[in-house]
């Protein structure tokens, strides 16, 4: 069974309108939310702390016209990510955005709190806050969800996502309004093996790329530390 | 008083067009749809810039988040935009950031309230009025109240400006079979200050969407030569066009917008 979203915000302490908003956005975007409405409403809103009455005001979700603007929404959000992550997302056999949105995979991302949570997300280069772009969420979840720093990950899969990542990070800084962006300003590293100081693969500003090893690739890793994919977190402070 | 044409701009990359726009007569204004980055300048296109935004949840049980707001309030008051255009929109579960394209609220009272508050409090943080839009609309409850009315309620209790999209309204009367004109008239005419024009199209599941990419049919076109007639008031009419589709189609829109307006 597709779980519910990961969500980090607890039902308790929120009104019933913040609560209401949720559970409305989810059974847009999170299969096992709708899955589970559709099997038993009664028991998702009493999930959500929401009296029975909210049953009248919510979509049949299983009508066509829902599903409709569902399958809309979704296939934006494949669009944008898609489009910036196209090789490591074709490694995966998910060459259109349509494949993608429709796939297990990117069901597990919208369910994820990656995507529901802004302060998963990197800052929005023009300076608005965090959580208005898919494609550090998408990135950062699918660093996490397949374990790519770590030792014996799948270094193909590693290596596509932080490229493509490192594109995106490095475009933004000739007209980002965000001072996080400042440190991509020399390039993007990361180490070639996860946790290991043997080689470090360097992306410069004019997305030249660089394999490291020895002595030259340990020299970057201390100047660079603030630009190495795998020690960006989402809830580094802002420099 | 003949309302304004202009077109709305995203990015830089559309500016060349529209420079060529400009040059031939063809748009009176552009409608800038922030944020924008740093490094971009629309007001270098040396006509009147109109704020517009759909990052600023209006409707969100959250409130709103200023950051972009504060962005927006700067260049509006640099530009002297008469108003500023916002959504009633909901755009993730959370306090700020958004899931991608504006969410249509739930109709109910309680997001009446909210909706109207938030709105009030934005409009007195810029200092200038504020226009309302509504998203397009897939599904409907049976007796509950339609978005023209939300829309003409939250403007009226927080005294804004409405801006009517001839392109959402059509998409949501084709999904939910409501006859063409149906519910304009909840609208008050005194409050509607902007019509959007964009294209529409039939996805395979034959439900309708917004679709930037594509011209303005004829029933949006004849819409738009009627709603002026039912909206006297209107001030502007902005097309919105992708920079992807043909810069030829961009022109065609506006000349067809414009033919429409003389007809009107």
């Amino acid at each position: 069974m597709t779980p519910l979203s990961v969500s980090t915000a607890t039902p308790e302490g929120t009104s019933e309108a913040h609560r209401i908003q949720r559970l409305f956005i989810e059974l847009l975007f999170v299969e096992g939310t709708r899955e589970a409405y559709a099997r038993d409403p009664l028991a998702v809103l009493q999930r959500y702390l929401l009296p029975r009455s909210y049953r009248s005001v919510l979509p049949d979700v299983t009508s066509a016209a829902f599903l409709a603007e569902a399958r809309g929404r979704k296939i934006g959000v494949a669009r944008e990510v898609h489009a910036r992550f196209p090789n490591t997302l074709g490694c995966r056999g998910l060459c259109e955005e349509r494949s993608l949105a429709t796939s297990a995979l990117f069901a597990r991302f919208l369910g994820s709190s990656f995507f529901m949570d802004p302060e998963r997300a990197l800052p929005h280069p023009y300076g608005i806050g965090r959580g208005y772009e898919n494609i550090s969420k998408f990135a950062l979840w699918l660093r996490d969800a397949e374990q790519l720093r770590r030792p014996g990950c799948e270094l193909d899969s590693r290596n596509s996502l932080y490229l493509e990542f490192s594109i995106y990070l490095i475009a933004q800084v000739k007209h980002a309004r965000d001072t996080f962006f400042e440190r991509f300003k020399r390039g993007v590293i990361w180490r070639t093996w996860p946790q290991s100081e043997a080689a470090v693969v360097l992306v410069t500003p004019s997305l030249k790329v660089y394999r490291l090893s020895g002595v030259e690739g340990e020299r970057l890793l201390g100047p660079f530390a603030s630009a190495d994919l795998d020690a960006i977190e989402s809830r580094l402070p802002e420099s | 008083m003949i309302p304004l044409v202009g077109a709305r701009w995203d990015d830089a990359a559309q500016s060349p067009r529209f420079g060529r726009a400009i040059d031939f007569g063809l748009i009176d204004f552009i409608e800038v749809n922030f944020p924008i980055s740093r490094s971009e300048d629309p007001t270098a296109l040396g006509v009147p810039l109109y704020a517009h935004t759909s990052n600023n949840p209006l409707s969100s049980a959250h409130g709103l988040d200023y950051r972009l707001a504060q962005q927006v309030r700067i260049s509006a008051d640099a530009a002297g935009s008469p108003w500023i255009g916002e959504h009633l929109s909901w755009l993730s579960p959370a306090p700020s950031g958004a899931l991608g394209y504006v969410i249509n609220p739930l109709l109910t009272r309680e997001f009446e309230e909210i909706s109207s508050r938030n709105a009030r409090a934005l409009q007195h943080f810029y200092q200038r009025p504020v226009a309302l839009e509504f998203g397009p609309v897939y599904w409907t409850n049976e007796g509950e109240t339609n978005e023209l009315e939300f829309l003409n309620s939250v403007a009226t209790r927080a005294d804004c400006a409405i801006i009517l999209d001839i392109a959402h309204y059509l998409v949501g009367i084709r999904n939910t079979g409501r006859r063409p004109y149906s519910g304009l008239d909840a609208l008050d005419p005194s409050r509607v200050v902007e019509l959007h024009v964009a294209g529409t199209r039939r996805g395979s599941d034959g439900f309708w969407h917004d679709a930037h990419g594509a011209l303005p049919d004829a029933e949006t076109l004849a819409m738009l030569r009627n709603c002026l007639k039912l909206y006297p008031g209107v001030r502007a009419v902005t097309f919105e066009h992708d920079l992807a589709a043909p810069e030829d189609a961009f022109f065609e829109g506006i000349r067809e917008i414009r033919n429409e307006m003389e007809l009107a």
